[in-house]
C-alpha cells in the first residue's frame, strides 16, 4: 500500500474547516453590523437633522456660537451625507437645511482639523473624505491644502479634489482647475465639467489656454468657453480656425456656433473647405446656430461631400430650418442623385413635414396643393414608402382615400403596397 | 497488473489534490485581490457627485441597444427600466430578431412606433432588416424589426448599424435595470474616458423579485436552491472572480446581460461575430487581442461591483442544463479559437493570467471534477484507497469548493447590501453542501457542452422562459 499522506489531507481539510467556520462566522457577523451601522448611520443624521430644523426654527442670525453646540460631534461623514444628501432614501435635506449645515460646519478649529486629515492621513478614503467636506463646506481659506491634493500622484486623490475644488465656485478655484487642465493629462473631462458651472468670468482665464501646445488642452478651453461664453473672445477664437489641429479647429467652429457673433460668419463660410471632415460637420452645425435658415444657400453644397458625419450634420440642418429647405429638397427628389434623394427623404421623415405635405394635399389653397402634389410626386419616385404609410394613420378614412388617389394616379404599385400596409399587415409578427 | 494498477492510482491521487489545491489557491487570490478592488470601488461610488454628472452638459452620450427575441413575458419592465434610467444623454435602440410571439405588439402599445425611412447602412453582419420605427412617445427611442437567423450577435450588429453614440450599452431584454445603474457605470467611464473600452457590472438574478412597471419593488430573493445556487455562481464569478482579473486589465468576459463598449473597439473589431456559439465571451477576447496588438497598453476592461440590474435565469433543471451547456460550448470555442495567445508576451497578463485559467479550469476542470470523484470511488470500491483516504479527499473537494464560495461572499456583502442576513445564511449552508449536488448538475451540463463543442453545434437555443407572476 502506498502512503497517501492521509494525515497530510486531514490537516489540510481541518485547515479549511476552520476557514470556513471563521469565514462564515465573519460574514454572518459582518452583515449583522453592517445593518446595525446602516441603522445609527441614519439615526445620527436624524439628529443632525433635528437640530438644523431647531436652529431654522430659532430663527435667530447663525453664527459659530450658536452651531457649535449642535455640531460639536459631527464628522465629515456626516456632514457629507447631509450636504450632498447620500441618504436621502432615509433623510432628505432641502436645500436651506443644507446652507445652514455648511454654515455650521467649519468651525476655525475643526477647519484646521480637517485639512490635516485632507493633507496627511494614512488612510486614503479618509483623506477623500476630509478633502471633499472642505469643497463642499466652501472653504475658501483650504485652497492651498486643495491645490496640493490635486496634483497628487494617487489618481483618486486628484480626481476628488476636482469634485472639491468645484464646489467652491471661485476665481482662485478656478485657476487651480485651469492649471491642473494644462498640466496633467488625466482627469480633462471632468475639469471641464466642473468648471461649466462656474460664472462666466472664468471664461476669460480659459482664453489664456486656447493657445497652449497641447491641442487637447486648448480644445477643452475651446469647449469650456463655449459653454461659458465670455464676452470679447470672438477674436482669438476666429484665429483658432487657422490652427493646425483638425480638434481645435472644429472645437472653435462649435464655438463660434455657441458664441452666436454674427462677425464670426465669413471663417466659418471659409471652413466648409476645410480638408477635414470633423471641421466641415461642425462648421455646418455652427452656421446654423449662427445664421439660422439663412445658413442654408451656403451649407447646402455639402450636399456631395465624401464624408457621411457632414451629410449627417446638414440633414440636421435641413430638418432644423424644414420649411426654407423645403425648395432644396424638391430639387433634391427631382434629381438624379441617389444620395441626395435619400437625403431630402430622410430630412422630410425626420422633420415630421410629411403629415403637413398631406395635409397640404386636402387643403384648398391651389399654391399649396400643387407643391404638395410635386413633393410627393418626388417622395414617390424616390422609392419612399413607410413615412407615407404612418402619416396617412393620422387621417380619416375618406381623406386617406383622397390621398391614396392622388398617389395612385403617380404609381399605382406604390398605392397599392401602401393600402396593404394600412391595413395593419405591418405590425403583425414576422 | 494490481501494481500497476496501484501505481496509476497513487499517481492520479496527487494529480487531483493537485488540482484542487491549485485551484483554490489561485481563487483564493483572486478573491483577495476582488476583495480590495471592490472596496476601492465601493468608496469610489459613495464619494462621486452623481448630480454633477446627471446635470453635465458635456456628459458622454450612450446608445442602449436592447436584442429582442421571443421576450414579450420581460420586454415591457426591461424598456420601462431602461427608459426611467438616471442619465442625461442616451438613445435606445431595441431589435426585435424576429420574435414569434407578441414581442413586437408590447413593444409597439408601449412607445406609439411609426415607420420610418431612413437610409441604414450595414457596417456590422446582420441579416435581413424588414422595417425601422420611431416611437413617437420617446424621440429618443428606435426600433429595428429584422428577420432571425444572425443569432444576438446579429440583433446587436443592427443596433450598432444605427447607434450614433460614442459608447455602447448592450443590455439583455429580460434584464430590468437599476435606475442608476447607466451614471454609475459611466461615472467610471469618465474618469478615463481615453483609457476605458469596455466595462462590466454584477448583475443578480430577477426570478421571484416583485418587479412593478420596471422597477424591484420587493427584493425577497428567491430561496429556490436552482435560484438560489445560480444567485451564488454569479457572485462567485463576478465579485470573486472577475474584478480579481479586472484588477490586472485581465478580464476574461463582459457579461452580455450588461455591458458597455467603446464604439471605436467594436467598429475596429467589425461588431459583434455569428461564427461562435454566444458573442460576449469571444468579443472580450478578440477586444484584448486586437489591444494588444495594436500596443495599447493604456487600455482598460473593467468589472464594477455595482448592482446595476436583475435578469431571469432558468427556474428548472432542464433549462439550467441548457444554458450551462452553452456556456461551456462557447468557452470551448473561443479557447480553441484564441490558443494562439497563451503564454504569448505580446498579450500581456491576458496570455499569463486568463488563459491558463481558462483552459486548466473552463475548459479542462470539468474532467478533473468529474475524473476525481470516479477515482476515488473506484479506488475505494477496488480497494486502493482506505476509508480514511477516501473521506479526507472527499471532504477536501467539499471544503474547497465551500471556502472559495465563501470568500466571495464575504467581498459581495463588503461592497453590497442586496442580501439580507437570512440570505447570506442560507447561501452559506448551500454552499457547504454544493458540491453534493448542484455541482455535478452544472459538471453533467458542462460534459453535455463540450460533447456539443466537439459535434461542431453553434446553435444559440433559447431556453424556455419562467412563467411570470403579474405583480
Amino acid at each position: 500500500m502506498y502512503n497517501y499522506h492521509t494525515d497530510l489531507v486531514f490537516k489540510i481539510d481541518i485547515a479549511l474547516l476552520g476557514v470556513f467556520i471563521l469565514l462564515g462566522v465573519m460574514t454572518v457577523l459582518y452583515a449583522l453590523m453592517k445593518e446595525a451601522s446602516s441603522r445609527r448611520r441614519s439615526r445620527e443624521i436624524s439628529n443632525i437633522k433635528n437640530n438644523v430644523y431647531e436652529l431654522i426654527l430659532s430663527g435667530q442670525k447663525i453664527d459659530n456660537k450658536l452651531c457649535l453646540p449642535a455640531f460639536s460631534g459631527i464628522t465629515p461623514r456626516q456632514f457629507l451625507d447631509a450636504a450632498v444628501n447620500r441618504s436621502r432614501e432615509a433623510v432628505f435635506f432641502n436645500e436651506s437645511e443644507q446652507k445652514v449645515i455648511k454654515q455650521c460646519f467649519l468651525s476655525a478649529e475643526r477647519a484646521a482639523r480637517i485639512e490635516k486629515t485632507a493633507g496627511r492621513s494614512w488612510n486614503k478614503w479618509r483623506r477623500i473624505e476630509a478633502i471633499l467636506s472642505l469643497g463642499y463646506a466652501q472653504s475658501v481659506s483650504s485652497l492651498g491644502v486643495l491645490k496640493k491634493s490635486i496634483n497628487d500622484s494617487d489618481a483618486d486623490l486628484s480626481y476628488f479634489s476636482i469634485i472639491a475644488l468645484g464646489q467652491i465656485h471661485s476665481i482662485a478655484s478656478a485657476r487651480i482647475l485651469l492649471d491642473f487642465l494644462k498640466s496633467s493629462r488625466f482627469h480633462r473631462h471632468k475639469v471641464i465639467a466642473v468648471l461649466e458651472t462656474f460664472p462666466k468670468e472664468i471664461g476669460r482665464e480659459a482664453v489664456l489656454l486656447t493657445h497652449a501646445k497641447d491641442p487637447e488642452v486648448s480644445s477643452w478651453a475651446i469647449k469650456l468657453i463655449s459653454k461659458l461664453k465670455p464676452e470679447g473672445c470672438l477674436k482669438e477664437i476666429t484665429g483658432l480656425l487657422q490652427d493646425n489641429s483638425e480638434e481645435v479647429r472644429a472645437a472653435a467652429c462649435a464655438c463660434l456656433g455657441e458664441l452666436g457673433d454674427r462677425e464670426a460668419k465669413g471663417a466659418l463660410i471659409k471652413c466648409l473647405n476645410d480638408d477635414l471632415w470633423l471641421v466641415r460637420a461642425h462648421a455646418v452645425k455652427a452656421l446654423s446656430k449662427l445664421l439660422g435658415k439663412e445658413c442654408l444657400p451656403e451649407v447646402i453644397r455639402l450636399i456631395n461631400d465624401p464624408s457621411l458625419s457632414v451629410i449627417d450634420s446638414l440633414k440636421g440642418v435641413l430638418a432644423e430650418h424644414i420649411v426654407s429647405a423645403i425648395p432644396y429638397l424638391e430639387k433634391f427628389l427631382s434629381g438624379s442623385d441617389e444620395i441626395s434623394r435619400r437625403v431630402a427623404r430622410e430630412v422630410l421623415e425626420v422633420a415630421g413635414y410629411i403629415v403637413k405635405m398631406l395635409k397640404d394635399i386636402l387643403s384648398s389653397g391651389d399654391e399649396e396643393k400643387i407643391r404638395a402634389v410635386r413633393l410627393l410626386e418626388g417622395m414617390a419616385k424616390s422609392g419612399a414608402h413607410f413615412g407615407l404609410e404612418a402619416a396617412l394613420m393620422s387621417f380619416s378614412g375618406e381623406e386617406q382615400e383622397r390621398i391614396l388617389t392622388v398617389i395612385r394616379n403617380m404609381d399605382k404599385q406604390m398605392a397599392e403596397h401602401i393600402a396593404k400596409h394600412m391595413a395593419g399587415e405591418m405590425h403583425k409578427p414576422l | 497488473m494490481s501494481i500497476i494498477l496501484a501505481r496509476i492510482t497513487y499517481a492520479m491521487f496527487f494529480v487531483f489534490l493537485g488540482y484542487f489545491l491549485l485551484l483554490s489557491a489561485f481563487y483564493f487570490f483572486l478573491s483577495f485581490v476582488g476583495f480590495f478592488e471592490g472596496r476601492k470601488r465601493s468608496w469610489e461610488s459613495e464619494e462621486e457627485d452623481y448630480p454633477l454628472i446627471y446635470l453635465s452638459g458635456i456628459a458622454i452620450p450612450v446608445t442602449i441597444v436592447i436584442p429582442a427575441r421571443n421576450e414579450e413575458a420581460w420586454i415591457r419592465d426591461s424598456l420601462l427600466s431602461v427608459l426611467n434610467l438616471n442619465y442625461p444623454k442616451f438613445e435606445v435602440i431595441i431589435v426585435d430578431d424576429g420574435s414569434q410571439d407578441n414581442t413586437f405588439g408590447v413593444v409597439d402599445a408601449m412607445l406609439k412606433l411609426r415607420p420610418i425611412d431612413i437610409p441604414y447602412i450595414k457596417h456590422y453582419k446582420d441579416g435581413l432588416v424588414h422595417a425601422i420605427f420611431k416611437s413617437e412617445k420617446y424621440p429618443h427611442v428606435t426600433v429595428i424589426r429584422k428577420q432571425a437567423g444572425v443569432k444576438k450577435a446579429g440583433s446587436v450588429n443592427s443596433g450598432l448599424n444605427m447607434a450614433r453614440n460614442e459608447y455602447i450599452c448592450v443590455v439583455d431584454a429580460d434584464t430590468v435595470l437599476d435606475p442608476n445603474a447607466l451614471l454609475k457605470v459611466m461615472a467610471c467611464v469618465e474618469r478615463e474616458p481615453g483609457k476605458v473600452v469596455g466595462v462590466g457590472s454584477y448583475f443578480g438574478l430577477a426570478n421571484d423579485l416583485k418587479i412593478k412597471d420596471g422597477r424591484v419593488i420587493e427584493r425577497n430573493l428567491s430561496f429556490n436552491p436552482i435560484i438560489a445556487y445560480q444567485n451564488l455562481e454569479y457572485i462567485r464569478s463576478f465579485i470573486g472572480n472577475r474584478i480579481g482579473w479586472s484588477k490586472y486589465n485581465a478580464m476574461p468576459v463582459v457579461a452580455g446581460g450588461f455591458s458597455m463598449w467603446r464604439r471605436d473597439i467594436l467598429h475596429a473589431l467589425g461588431g459583434f461575430s455569428a461564427d461562435f456559439t454566444c458573442e460576449d465571451i469571444e468579443f472580450t477576447f478578440r477586444a484584448h487581442a486586437y489591444l494588444a496588438k495594436n500596443k495599447d497598453k493604456d487600455h482598460k476592461i473593467i468589472m464594477l461591483p455595482y448592482a446595476v440590474g436583475w435578469t431571469e435565469g432558468p427556474g428548472n433543471f432542464r433549462s439550467l442544463i441548457s444554458q450551462r451547456s452553452r456556456w461551456q460550448r462557447v468557452t470551448d470555442e473561443t479557447v480553441a479559437h484564441y490558443k494562439y495567445m497563451i503564454f504569448n508576451p505580446g498579450y500581456g497578463s491576458f496570455a499569463f493570467l486568463t488563459i491558463p485559467y481558462f483552459l486548466f479550469y473552463e475548459v479542462f476542470g470539468v474532467f478533473f471534477e468529474i475524473g476525481s470523484i470516479i477515482f476515488v470511488i473506484a479506488g475505494w470500491a477496488l480497494g486502493m484507497l482506505d476509508i480514511r483516504t477516501f473521506f479526507a479527499f472527499i471532504l477536501l473537494m467539499v471544503l474547497s469548493q465551500a471556502v472559495i464560495s465563501l470568500f466571495s461572499i464575504f467581498s459581495f456583502i463588503r461592497v453590497q447590501r442586496i442580501f439580507r442576513p437570512r440570505y447570506i445564511i442560507y447561501l452559506i449552508v448551500l454552499s457547504f453542501v454544493e458540491f453534493l449536488w448542484y455541482r455535478w448538475i452544472i459538471s453533467a451540463a458542462k460534459l453535455l457542452g463540450t460533447y456539443t463543442f466537439f459535434r461542431g453545434v453553434k446553435e444559440h437555443n433559447q431556453y424556455q422562459r419562467v412563467k411570470r407572476v403579474k405583480v
